[in-house]
């Protein structure tokens, strides 16, 4: 309650008591809006859906355009995106008031609820994700093969089939964290048109430096493939970075809170990170040289941009609503929305 | 009753029958007749059985009470001014001070309630479906559907659901239901002493306001309506106020964002991303080899 309570000093300029010579500013300490109930774990499930999203977008092209040539890669990929995916859930439906109640989400399809539209999301590219890894661990050679049933059963759902399920429900999870932020009424979230767009190339770009961090580490990413993979991430890279600018030059007066305080803080290592690894993407995709030191640096650097972007973004989301004359002057009268007022 | 869930699995799936839609049911909230007693608030509590929020002094004003929430359905607002002499020497409300008094404080009430809004963002991005408007046309939370995402808390541009801390549940008023299906009207409405809040069909509550607006503005030449004519995006509210200061001066807001706006274009911006950077990856990773 402490925003609530009046600043002493207040009294002394004004020898009314509680009055105001402007009357708007009898509510100067309570903001319009109510604080999100979304915090850290939204912003983790942020990060990581948008890491599985990412790598399964990345598994599946390098699948289909590479065949034979991608195929190790594509299986990290493949694994990448099934491990990140596991902590979303349990992030995602802990943050619910009610987690016993997630269900209630998937038990209608409501399209102008970007919410219900990312539990379909999820549900579709967990379900597909979870399949692939399971064809994979099943298939002649592998772990699994010896299981009974499970192969068989799996033998119902053909590749092309899950990679056809999977490749549309992962952009959406990618893109639609970014959305529904949007979609609300916190100046910082919902003023700009680009923060799905900046999430999407952020999931893209984490997805794609997971996939490439997971290859060094276990070789197997040949020295052609590194320099293709160096490659997108200067093109991810670039592209998250026109996207950022692009959301803080159209956020308005709001553009503020991303600045200011811990999102301030965040966002600042969130660029540095980013122009990091995309400066030694960009290097070695130019040199033509393999570097694994250079390559995983660059995708630490790529996941850890990635999660500070997100976290940013949602700490933003909670100094905005707290911050009432910002919302107040976001909620003026606009093109398309001339409100109610006095003569 | 027709609409009554019938009991067996798939019988319980089927689709309930919908009650008749009736008249739209809404609130026309007189700013100028509200005298502060905050007998809205505390009937409000009473019927709803709302918890206490506690003795919080704000030292604001009377007002201890600062927001709409899960446990407030109501809330009046206390807004005191201090107007310049010259301005008092026309103002009704400050006639009975003496000329010695170099200001002169005006005291302006509003009792705010959930708006009720016919584009009703919280309704609209519900996850669950929860949130459904009702065959009074009032935005409802189904408590037994509610998972507690906290969109609608986000949604709002009005600030006024709120999580519980409690049941974790998404709460706001109800316009009473339950008393409006008895034929009742709503707990605040019963117990204004001055009828600052008309409760009604909210055709006959809007001709109603557009007459006492016009009879308010003889003495108090600001005095307009919130929310009784669609605003551009954001569109008419079925609980509308009779105003005499900026929406701000009672933490309203101006023109209220319609969150869903441009929604679509958010969409395709990241599938433009989306399928633009995939498009890229196809073509470097299918390279041939050199």
């Amino acid at each position: 309650m402490d925003q609530l309570t009046h600043k002493k000093q207040d009294r002394k300029h004004n020898p009314f008591g509680a009055a105001h010579l402007n009357a708007r500013d009898a509510y100067r300490d309570v903001p319009v809006l109510k604080q999100p109930t979304w915090n850290n774990e939204v912003a983790a499930y942020f990060f990581f859906g948008g890491i599985s999203a990412g790598a399964a977008v990345v598994g599946a092209l390098a699948g289909l355009t590479g065949g034979a040539k991608h195929k190790r890669l594509s299986r990290v990929a493949e694994y990448v995106s099934f491990v990140t995916l596991l902590p979303c859930p349990p992030l995602l439906i802990d943050d619910l008031g009610l987690p016993g109640r997630f269900h209630h989400m998937l038990r209608v399809f409501k399209p102008q609820s970007p919410m219900n539209v990312g539990s379909w999301a999820l549900t579709t590219h967990g379900a597909a994700a979870t399949l692939k890894v399971l064809k994979t661990l099943t298939s002649e050679g592998q772990a699994l093969s010896k299981l009974p049933v499970v192969p068989g059963v799996l033998r119902y759902f053909p590749a092309r089939l899950v990679a056809a399920v999977n490749i549309p429900g992962a952009m959406l999870l990618g893109g639609y964290t970014g959305v529904l932020l949007g979609t609300t009424s916190v100046p910082v979230w919902h003023e700009s048109q680009l923060l799905g767009g900046l999430f999407m190339s952020s999931a893209f770009g984490t997805g794609l430096a997971a996939t490439s961090l997971a290859a060094e580490l276990t070789g197997d990413v040949g020295d052609e493939e590194a320099g293709q993979l160096a490659a997108l991430g200067a093109i991810a890279g670039i592209t998250e970075g026109a996207l950022l600018v692009g959301y803080v030059a159209t956020s308005g007066e709001s553009r503020k809170h991303l600045f200011k305080g811990i999102s301030g803080k965040l966002m600042a290592g969130a660029a540095a990170c980013l122009l990091t690894a995309t400066a030694i993407e960009a290097a070695s995709a130019l040199a033509g040289k393999h570097n694994k030191g250079a390559s995983s640096l660059a995708s630490v650097a790529a996941l850890a941009g990635g999660a500070l972007l997100r976290w940013a973004v949602v700490k933003a989301g909670h100094a905005s609503t707290a911050d009432r004359e910002g919302t107040l002057a976001a909620m003026r009268p606009r093109d398309g929305s001339p409100g109610w007022r006095g003569a | 009753m027709a609409h009554e869930v019938k009991p067996g699995i798939w019988e319980g799936m089927k689709l309930m029958d919908a009650r008749p839609k009736g008249d739209a049911m809404g609130f026309f909230t007189d700013s100028t007749l509200c005298i502060g007693c905050k007998a809205c608030e505390v009937a409000c509590k009473q019927w709803n059985g709302l918890p206490a929020d506690g003795m919080d002094w704000t030292g604001r004003s009377y007002d201890n009470t600062s927001t709409l929430s899960a446990t407030t359905w109501r809330h009046v607002t206390f807004t005191e001014i201090a107007r310049p002499q010259a301005e008092n020497a026309q103002s009704p409300t400050a006639a009975g001070y003496g000329a010695d008094n170099a200001q002169a404080v005006s005291w302006l009430f509003n009792s705010d309630v959930c708006k009720h809004c016919t584009s009703a963002p919280c309704q609209i991005v519900c996850p669950t479906g929860a949130l459904i408007r009702n065959e009074f046309d009032d935005v409802y939370v189904q408590q037994d559907v509610c998972n507690g995402c906290g969109y609608c808390v986000a949604a709002c541009p009005f600030g006024v659901l709120g999580r519980s801390e409690v049941d974790h549940k998404a709460h706001k008023c109800t316009l009473c239901y339950d008393r409006q299906l008895d034929g009742i009207e709503p707990a605040c409405a019963k117990a204004c002493p001055t009828d600052a809040i008309t409760f009604g069909p909210v055709e006959e509550l809007r001709e109603m306001a557009r007459n006492r607006v016009v009879k308010v503005r003889e003495k108090q030449p600001n005095a307009y309506l919130y929310g009784e004519s669609d605003a551009g995006e954001y569109k008419r509210l079925n609980a509308f106020f009779l105003l005499t200061e900026e929406p701000a001066a009672y933490n309203l807001p101006e023109a209220p964002t319609m969150p869903t706006a441009g929604m679509k274009r958010k969409y395709l911006w990241s599938a433009v991303v989306g399928v633009g950077l995939s498009l890229v990856s196809a073509a470097v990773l299918g390279q041939k080899a050199k």
